[in-house]
């Protein structure tokens, strides 16, 4: 996974986070592979650089601050905490402007971000009671994957997606907020457990057990158009539709406040209470773990929704071996 | 086995590159030999939503070329026939993803693999393009018979022309012709087309409402359905097997038998 983050907050620059480095290379490498692949995204975008408690030399900084013109960005303030690393700077005649900023946690925008999100995760908890006849179950072709390949794949993803979507909106989960999301996910369970209990899924029920400590989400709010990839160390959460031919990929869940029309993948690592969810589910692959189910063989056309079709909210998640997608219709 | 790589370009974009692709690889196949065709259109992939592949690809030739898959894990067969297969293009990537000599190893591999390796080119004549030709050694050329189209496959033959000791050998495809059209000398007829770009023809095939139906079927015409457009791509499939194979008469269908009788009257060549 990168090791730099690029942190949207609102009218402000956009920040990019390079304190998470452990040398000078790895800034310059990460930087460089980030611009690379983003292309003109950052022509005349204006830009904060927090450099942390980095140790740098002037002819570092210079080089650092090269890369960051040669894409056409525009610096605007830089943060640094080094007393050396500030030196440089000045000598640069870069003003240093606040020495103590760190980066995600601390921006209050982003704050707010997640605030909504709980309170929208909230309602719907409130407003979903699926009557229980209405549950049905379709089970898919399900394929197993070749591990090592698998793993490779999934690599290569992760380090390609930061830089392909424009204006990532990162949330930085402390542990403060992962209690949160877990009560988030807690509740939720304890909902489907009423109404599934007859399907079977109680055992799975039980979401994707987070990783030890600190466990991350990112949040999107915009739709992923064909070509677009994004994948996550972490939970998923796209606010917006996930057209054909776009990708998302995560080591939790993924949850799609939209339509999920491209490919999901969850459970990159491996993980089978990988969850993914979405108003409307009529992906053309869905994957989970080393798993894959596809959409039925028919007319491509067949797939479109019916103009003004209800949005019902559905889960496809791993029972047995197979994947099974979950669809409940809300109580009018 | 050593098979033939046939790529199929155009120049402009929109002319029924990657229809013809898809309608000669399944007429090819149905003759018995077996067919690989590789979408090179990388970042714009349509050739496994026309071949109704969509939902089986998992891996794709940029996967392929940058070893993360074997070649045979990515090939995806068709539904229908067992002797055709589908190396789809990657969507999330473009066409920098690859280069020509990786191109060159991929078809060498493919061609030991199959008969026909029919590698459906992107529109321009950029990287996309270069690369698409670079393991090939025939190529078909395909254009409509409007001039903006007719310009773009002469640009292509002279480029297909500089490389002729990889591209053995070229013939043309008029795609979507309208008899009617050509016979109100409203449209050029073939033998317009084949007097500016002096090349050797392969086919010739009807504009057909049905192209678009079995696009969004996921079935290609050449496969399925009887109707004209099929029947001349798999006319082309034969000639491209070797044998002679009249061109189609291309003012049978659209008529009833007044039109029939003028027509008779009035012979045009198209």
């Amino acid at each position: 996974m990168s090791k730099i983050s690029i942190v949207s907050r609102g009218d402000q620059a956009l920040l990019i986070d390079v304190s998470g480095c452990s040398s000078f290379k790895e800034v310059i490498e990460q930087l460089s592979s980030t611009f690379l692949n983003a292309g003109q995204f950052w022509q005349e975008q204006l830009i904060d650089l927090n450099l942390g408690s980095l140790l740098l030399s002037r002819a570092q900084v210079a080089q650092i601050l090269a890369l960051t013109n040669g894409i056409g960005a525009k610096p605007n303030q830089v943060f640094a905490k080094n007393v050396e690393t500030i030196k440089a700077l000045e000598a640069l005649q870069v003003v240093v402007t606040n020495r103590q900023t760190t980066a995600v946690s601390q921006i209050n925008p982003i704050a707010k971000e997640s605030i909504s999100l709980e309170s929208l995760a909230g309602e719907v908890i409130a407003d979903s009671k699926p009557k229980q006849s209405s549950i049905t179950q379709e089970s898919e072709q399900s394929k197993k994957l070749n591990n090592s390949n698998h793993d490779s794949l999934s690599n290569d993803q992760v380090n390609s997606a930061n830089a392909k979507i424009e204006q990532v909106i990162v949330l930085d989960v402390e542990t403060k907020e992962v209690q949160v999301s877990e009560q988030t996910d807690d509740s939720l369970n304890a909902t489907d457990l009423e109404t599934r209990e007859d399907s079977g899924l109680r055992e799975n029920a039980a979401s994707a057990a987070p990783a030890a400590g600190k466990r991350t989400a990112l949040c999107i709010k915009q739709t992923l158009r064909a070509g677009q990839a994004l994948s996550h160390k972490g939970d998923l959460i796209i606010i917006g539709d996930v057209n054909a031919g776009a990708e998302v990929v995560a080591e939790g869940d993924i949850t799609i406040w939209g339509s999920l029309r491209g490919i999901a993948h969850a459970g990159i690592d491996g993980n089978a209470k990988a969850e993914i969810r979405a108003l409307r589910l009529q992906p053309i692959q869905i994957r989970i773990a080393n798993y894959i189910a596809r959409s039925p063989d028919g007319p491509s056309t067949s797939n479109l929704p019916s103009p003004g079709a209800p949005y019902t909210a559905e889960t496809a998640k791993l029972v047995n071996g197979k994947i099974r997608i979950v669809h409940s219709t809300l109580e009018a | 086995m050593n098979g033939r790589v046939i790529v199929v370009t155009s120049g402009k974009g929109g002319v029924g590159k990657t229809t013809a692709s898809a309608n000669i690889g399944v007429a090819l196949a149905n003759t018995g030999v077996s067919v690989a065709l590789v979408d090179m259109d990388i970042g714009l992939r349509n050739l496994d939503i026309l071949m109704g592949l969509e939902n089986r690809v998992v891996y794709n030739l940029v996967d392929v070329v940058e070893e993360r898959c074997k070649l045979r894990q990515a090939l995806v067969r068709d539904k229908r026939l067992p002797n055709l297969s589908l190396l789809p293009a990657a969507q999330t990537r473009d066409k920098t993803a690859v280069n020509a000599e990786q191109m060159k190893s991929l078809c060498q591999e493919l061609k030991n693999l199959f008969e026909f390796v029919i590698v459906d080119s992107p529109a321009g004549i950029e990287s996309g393009f270069q690369n698409a030709i670079a393991g090939a050694s025939e190529a078909i050329i395909i254009t409509t018979p409007e001039m903006s189209a007719v310009r773009d496959a002469d640009r292509i033959i002279g480029l297909l022309e500089a490389r002729k000791d990889e591209i053995e050998q070229y013939k043309l495809v008029v795609n979507r012709i309208r008899p009617a059209m050509v016979r109100n000398a409203d449209m050029m007829s073939v033998d317009d087309v084949l007097d500016i770009l002096s090349v050797k023809l392969l086919g010739v095939v009807p504009e057909d409402e049905e192209i678009i139906i079995s696009t969004n079927k996921g079935e290609p015409v050449s496969g399925t359905d009887n109707t004209r457009s099929g029947l001349a791509f798999r006319n082309i499939a034969r000639r491209l097997r070797g044998e002679e194979v009249p061109l189609l008469d291309l003012d049978i269908p659209n008529g009833n038998w007044l039109n029939r009788i003028f027509t008779f009257l009035n012979p045009v060549k198209v």
